[in-house]
């Protein structure tokens, strides 16, 4: 079986043109734009989340140390680790929330982009059972991966520890820490290109066949296992794509005295901007996955799954 | 007509009480721009990154300071130091124009074809004149 790369691409690109500049329609850009706000900004996908302020620096310098024992003294006031604890636990109900948003959100824009048209409710309710398994297995999964860097670390935690108390800053501390990073690296790769095939080809078997996420993985690895090489050479495509897209936004942002990255950082003004890429590379992965036959091609049979009652119907 | 048929036949779908929402907020927010830019003084270093890394004015470079003098009714300056301000303005001024007196007339945007043109066009505009200041040196500092 031939495996191609660049023709997905330039099916995804061309059935992104349709939907967005043939004709252009404002409300298509406002309604499509908010769903790939749902589906990518609110996990903080790889296109999405450009809010983390990156441009923070340090008012004056501060040693480790010296930062680990303010940190101490803060918190151990029995009012301010309560208010820490409460702040934490608040943050973690507000993320876990908005992963279940975007999990549910991840099958409208995936419906937005096969069915070529602009629509939030419908698809809301219709991939509530999707969604609600998607958000299981997301959990579980980082869970998992938490667990995982936590027990790789373990070993380290001497060094690490030591690394924050010198008085001074030392390399050999930091070289130290090269073990820590040397068993990680695997696991952030696998959970990197988890994360990838998850959204790009399981999500899609789950919209067309109405599966749960497990369900959908099965059928996934069967194909995986058959053809790995295809499914890593994509991955590797797909990160050369994001460095491209990454390398235009700074091109864009710098020659505007920032104007650039103020829109493409604001939470849905930078998803309607970016919608033609994010459209693009919303299609590419199912696009790329129905060459591996008709049970893949979402676009040939798009949904089995029924679609939600109306309200006010029985 | 409701927004349905209005979708329908491809015209811009808002019922008119928001339209007429946002239509007002669009030109309170212009209002209060226009206020804050003529009495704004320009201070300290540029903002611009490109000019603190690489050493030259980007495209956008000056365009603040030259709305603030198209603010104060100083035309001359505008131009001087960014001549799309005058464009941008008139652009914004006349699109604000339009959107209300088709409000007023209940009419629809039913052809959208020209809004993607129009932000190229203003996009090769910005390049065009950032390479003719960077040729001639005429970026502000």
């Amino acid at each position: 079986m031939n495996i191609a790369f660049i023709a997905p691409l330039q099916r995804a690109w061309a059935r992104m043109q349709r939907m967005l500049f043939r004709p252009f329609r404002l409300e298509t850009w406002a309604v499509m734009g908010f769903a790939a706000f749902l589906s990518d900004y609110l996990s903080g996908g790889a296109t999405g989340s450009y809010g983390g302020s990156s441009h923070w620096r340090p008012r004056h310098r501060m040693i480790p140390h010296e930062a680990m024992q303010r940190v101490w003294d803060f918190i151990r006031d029995p009012a301010m680790l309560g208010l820490v604890i409460g702040i934490g636990v608040v943050a973690l109900a507000v993320a876990v929330v908005l992963q279940w948003v975007s999990c549910r959100g991840r099958f409208v824009f995936l419906d937005n982009v096969v069915q070529e048209r602009a629509a939030i409710t419908a698809p809301w309710a219709r991939f509530k059972r999707q969604g609600d398994s998607l958000f299981v297995w997301t959990l579980l999964f980082w869970l998992v991966i938490g667990c995982a860097v936590l027990v790789i670390a373990l070993p380290f935690l001497a060094s690490m520890r030591s690394l924050f108390n010198e008085e001074e800053f030392h390399w050999a501390g930091l070289l130290s820490m090269a073990g820590f990073m040397f068993m990680a690296i695997p696991v952030v790769l696998a959970a990197a290109y988890t994360a990838l095939f998850l959204n790009n080809f399981v999500v899609p078997i789950m919209y067309q066949h109405g599966l749960t996420a497990t369900a959908a993985w099965g059928r996934f690895l069967t194909l995986l296992r058959a053809h790995p090489v295809s499914f890593i050479a994509y991955g590797v495509l797909r990160i050369a794509l994001y460095l491209a897209i990454g390398f235009s936004v700074m091109v864009v942002g710098f020659s505007t005295c920032c104007i650039g990255f103020v829109l493409v950082a604001t939470p849905y003004v930078g998803q309607v901007f970016l919608l033609p890429v994010m459209a693009t590379l919303r299609g590419f992965g199912p696009e790329f996955l129905a060459q591996f036959g008709p049970e893949f091609d979402v676009f040939a049979a798009p949904s089995v799954v029924p679609a939600a009652p109306q309200a006010g119907t029985p | 007509m409701t927004g349905h048929a209005q979708a329908a036949r491809g015209g811009l779908v808002l019922p008119a009480r928001p339209a007429w929402v946002v239509w007002w907020l669009c030109g309170l927010a212009a209002a209060g721009a226009w206020l804050a830019l003529r009495a704004w003084t320009p201070a300290g270093d540029p903002v611009c990154a490109l000019r603190r890394i690489a050493h030259i004015g980007c495209a956008t470079c000056g365009l603040t300071r030259a709305l603030a003098a198209l603010a104060r009714g100083d035309l001359g300056a505008a131009f001087a130091l960014h001549p799309m301000a005058l464009v941008l303005a008139a652009e914004l001024a006349a699109a604000w124009g339009a959107s209300g007196l088709a409000l007023a007339r209940n009419a629809r945007l039913a052809d959208q074809r020209w809004i993607p043109w129009a932000i190229a066009a203003n996009g090769a505009a910005f390049l065009l004149v950032w390479i003719v200041r960077l040729l001639t040196g005429t970026i502000p500092v």
